[in-house]
């Protein structure tokens, strides 16, 4: 592996950081190595450690400001990025490869049960919501006052049980979330130590 | 190094050795490594750090046909450097009592 391919690799391992972290990352190492005078990939990784090592500590640094990003400003926006850079991390981290491949997919699952979990809860509350106005309008082909006040009623507890049921979504999800950080956080520290 | 680095640290000496004078990444690592022992690769994600909390900014001047990026402090990193040198003779003044002190008159350690 020649000084090219160490950095295309550390490139490639950079995937899913934004365009202009990636690039300051790159330039930065790419001065270093030609700085340091370093001749060969294999004087680098000695003194660097490998590109994913590289990238690990990098990614960690990122996972750890989107986490403070997000705790200062919780959005679904902002938890999707926190996720998707904490699984970029787990990709980066140095364990025997079957091992990982288990972590991964248990996170996977993880994640899609979060997922499914809360966007069910969301859609009860959308279906909920929407059937309410429908009865809503439905009151419109009532034969009787008193029919009429009866779906009436049944509507406002439909819209406020889908109300319920969206409040309920956003409160679960920011919860899953910082539950999913948390157990990034044990997992990450272990790998790469307490050591700065 | 018996004691642990922590992550403020090692800011407060990155500010320290960058408000002498400007500084590229690669003098700035060994400079740091001077003092403290880590590894290469910790430096840059503390460096990315202060420049997104806007305690450093960086430009490139050209050295040798390429681009060197120099790292600066702001007036931000200023207060904060101070910040962390008052903190830093606090917290030394309370383990240099704890630790040094010499016993009054037979100069051996308590």
């Amino acid at each position: 592996m020649n000084k090219e391919q160490y950095m295309k690799e550390l490139d490639r391992c950079l995937k899913g950081l934004s365009a202009e972290d990636k690039e300051d990352a790159v330039q930065f190492y790419e001065d270093y190595i030609e700085e340091s005078g370093l001749g060969d990939s294999q004087q680098v990784e000695e003194t660097l450690g490998t590109p994913k090592e590289v990238a690990r500590k990098i990614l960690g640094d990122c996972v750890e400001k989107q986490i403070n990003r997000q705790s200062e400003n919780a959005g679904l926006k902002n938890s999707t990025k926190t996720v998707w850079l904490i699984l970029l991390g787990i990709l980066a981290s140095p364990v025997a490869f079957p091992l990982l491949l288990v972590a991964v997919i248990l996170y996977f699952c993880m994640v899609i049960v979060i997922c499914a979990v809360s966007f069910s809860v969301l859609a009860c509350g959308i279906a909920g919501g929407f059937s309410g106005i429908m009865v809503f309008v439905a009151t419109i082909w009532a034969a009787t006052a008193g029919q009429r006040l009866v779906m009436l009623g049944i509507g406002v507890i439909r819209i406020s049980l889908g109300i319920m049921f969206c409040l309920g979504f956003y409160q679960l999800s920011g919860m899953l979330v910082r539950l999913l950080v948390h157990i990034h956080r044990k997992i990450f520290n272990r790998y790469a130590g307490k050591k700065v | 190094m018996t004691y642990q680095l922590t992550a403020p640290l090692l800011d407060a000496c990155v500010l320290g050795i960058v408000v002498e004078e400007d500084a590229y990444g690669y003098t700035l690592t060994q400079k740091v490594r001077e003092i403290v022992d880590i590894s290469e690769s910790t430096l840059y994600p503390v460096l990315r750090r202060l420049q997104k909390e806007e305690l450093l900014s960086t430009y490139d001047a050209p050295f040798n046909g390429r681009n060197r990026r120099y790292y600066q402090i702001t007036e931000a990193g200023r207060h904060k450097l101070q910040f962390y040198r008052q903190e830093w003779v606090l917290y030394k003044g309370k383990i240099d009592k704890l630790l040094t002190v010499q016993k009054e008159g037979d100069g051996s350690y308590e």
